[in-house]
């Protein structure tokens, strides 16, 4: 009877045994799996923050081409892109309060058609972006405003693009 | 023999009880183990439950977020977000010369608004919120204006019935800027008299009464309204651009409605921001947010404006004239924190001037100042 108990005993450990090893599997295996979910997380999250920003600076009135205060869609005035970059770079004040609303991020817009223009209008990006594999740009299509000047008496609408790199 | 016998039986006693102690310790042994089993999954169940209710206060975090964000760029909105049950608090504090607010899902997950200018009560419920917005200029656009409305509020908009003039700019906005999915009630009194109203049912109330109050002293409410549940916003003059807004709120010791601040609207959408409120101070945040923006804003419409000067067939118009109107406003907005000391006079009279600017230039089809 001694012997059959200790020989029961030894057979629970050694079922416990495997089934800990097992466990201790499954746990890996989770939470490897867990953790490439959570990078896949971090990428769609920044991948949403990049165009919840570029749609923050698309509907910017700093930006925005108007008419008596009515806006175009995705229309912006390349005078105020031009002023924007300008208040940015020499206002400390007005940096610090459009730190605040872009984070670490790089906002170019670009003329494409019919020439090629670009403006950095805000650049408050890391250190080593290379290191940031998972940022991603965004791109908003956009038309660019230009005022009228001697040779076009109502002012001309081109082609541009909005590209935002949101880091965090 | 019989010796014998008593011996072996004994021995055969011990070795049973000896037998039947190790069997019981095994299954003890088992028990054991399994409660150790049964707390490690059990403790697994529970953080996970825990970890997935934070990712749907996240998610919830991340949807007001994008709904606010995106509110910025629609002038005139209004959606019904749905919260899933979670409770959530508005709170506005304030952080050395400037104010920080916050939405707060179930006391644990916080949203800083940053510079968003968000007019909300302190309880926004756990069931549906709508969220509306409302374009602020200045005279350009400066941003836009965002209400969070707890469905579970009444309005009730009071007027002095004996002011003719009021009664059209009343129904204005009652009709036009009020959502209709809220639900609001409008009654003309003498001021004077007790305001009746019914009982719906509804935990929360806000009686907005539009004249000047006889003894700054609120009319009496009916009897069930008495309580914390209820917020008084008086505007004596509604029909001037910018004018004094008082918030009167409900003192259990003297069992009345008492003067909680004195504070100013700039424009009807601050005006409508007022309503939503019911904390004197979260509606001061939300004005030092929105002169935060037209400071910011008035200095690119400046450095925009210099820029334009340079164009030949239309520099008359962007002058130093031009260009001074635009400090002017830069000087009067220079301290966001202490915007209820601005001249507010001198500030919309420069707003006219550029409004007058802005047309004269439309007629010479040169690009607009704004």
């Amino acid at each position: 009877m001694d012997k059959k108990a200790q020989i029961q005993t030894m057979e629970t450990i050694l079922v416990l045994f495997v089934f800990f090893i097992l466990l201790a599997l499954a746990m890996i295996f989770y939470v490897a799996y867990s953790n490439s979910q959570s990078e896949r997380n971090l990428i769609n999250t920044m991948d949403i923050l990049s165009g919840e920003l570029a749609l923050t600076v698309s509907n910017l009135p700093e930006l925005h081409s108007s008419q008596q205060g009515v806006g175009g869609i995705n229309n912006l005035d390349s005078y105020k892109i031009q002023a924007l970059y300008n208040v940015i770079s020499s206002d400390e004040d007005a940096r610090l309060v459009y730190i605040s609303r872009f984070g670490e991020s790089k906002i170019i817009i670009k003329e494409i058609y019919p020439s090629q223009k670009n403006w950095t209008v805000y650049d408050n990006s890391p250190e080593n972006t290379e290191e940031i594999d998972f940022v991603r740009p965004f791109f908003i299509p956009i038309t660019i405003h230009e005022p009228s000047d001697n040779l076009n008496s109502i002012g001309k609408n081109v082609f541009g693009i909005l590209e935002v790199w949101y880091y965090g | 023999m019989r010796d014998n016998n008593t011996t072996n039986h004994m021995n055969n006693l011990k070795n049973n009880n000896h037998a039947a102690i190790q069997v019981s310790l095994h299954w003890l042994f088992v028990m054991v183990v399994g409660a150790v089993i049964l707390i490690f999954f059990l403790s697994i169940v529970m953080q996970q439950r825990r970890i997935s209710e934070e990712n749907q206060l996240f998610e919830l975090r991340n949807t007001m977020n994008s709904y606010i964000e995106g509110g910025r760029g629609l002038d005139r909105g209004l959606i019904s977000v749905s919260t899933f049950g979670a409770e959530i608090e508005y709170e506005c504090s304030l952080i050395g010369v400037g104010c920080s607010c916050n939405l707060i899902f179930n006391n644990k997950i916080s949203l800083n608004l940053d510079n968003n200018v968000v007019f909300a009560p302190s309880d926004l419920g756990e069931d549906n919120i709508f969220l509306s917005t409302s374009p602020w200029r200045s005279p350009y656009k400066v941003t836009n204006f965002v209400y969070l409305i707890n469905p579970e509020e009444r309005f009730i908009l009071v007027y002095d019935s004996s002011d003719s003039s009021l009664k059209k700019k009343v129904e204005d906005i009652f009709y036009n800027e009020l959502p209709d999915s809220i639900d609001k009630q409008l009654i003309p009194s003498s001021l004077r008299e007790p305001i009746e109203f019914k009982d719906l049912n509804f935990p929360r109330r806000k009686v907005i009464i539009f004249g000047k109050l006889p003894n700054n002293v609120p009319p009496q409410l009916p009897e069930f309204a008495n309580n914390k549940n209820t917020f008084i916003v008086n505007i004596p003059f509604v029909l001037a651009e910018s004018d004094k807004v008082n918030f009167y709120s409900y003192n259990e010791l003297t069992d009345r409605f008492e003067p909680e601040t004195q504070s100013f609207y700039v424009g009807d959408s601050s005006l409508i921001g007022s309503f939503y409120i019911d904390n004197s101070q979260n509606y001061d945040c939300a004005m030092q947010k929105a002169f935060l923006n037209l400071h910011t804003v008035n200095k690119v419409m400046r450095e925009r404006t210099k820029l334009l000067s340079g164009l030949s067939h239309c520099s008359t118009f962007y002058g130093d004239s031009q260009i001074e109107l635009f400090d002017e406003i830069r000087k009067l907005t220079k301290d966001p924190s202490n915007w209820a000391q601005i001249d507010f006079p001198k500030l919309l009279n420069n707003f006219d001037k550029l409004k007058q600017q802005n047309n004269i230039i439309e007629g010479q089809g040169c690009p607009l100042l704004y």
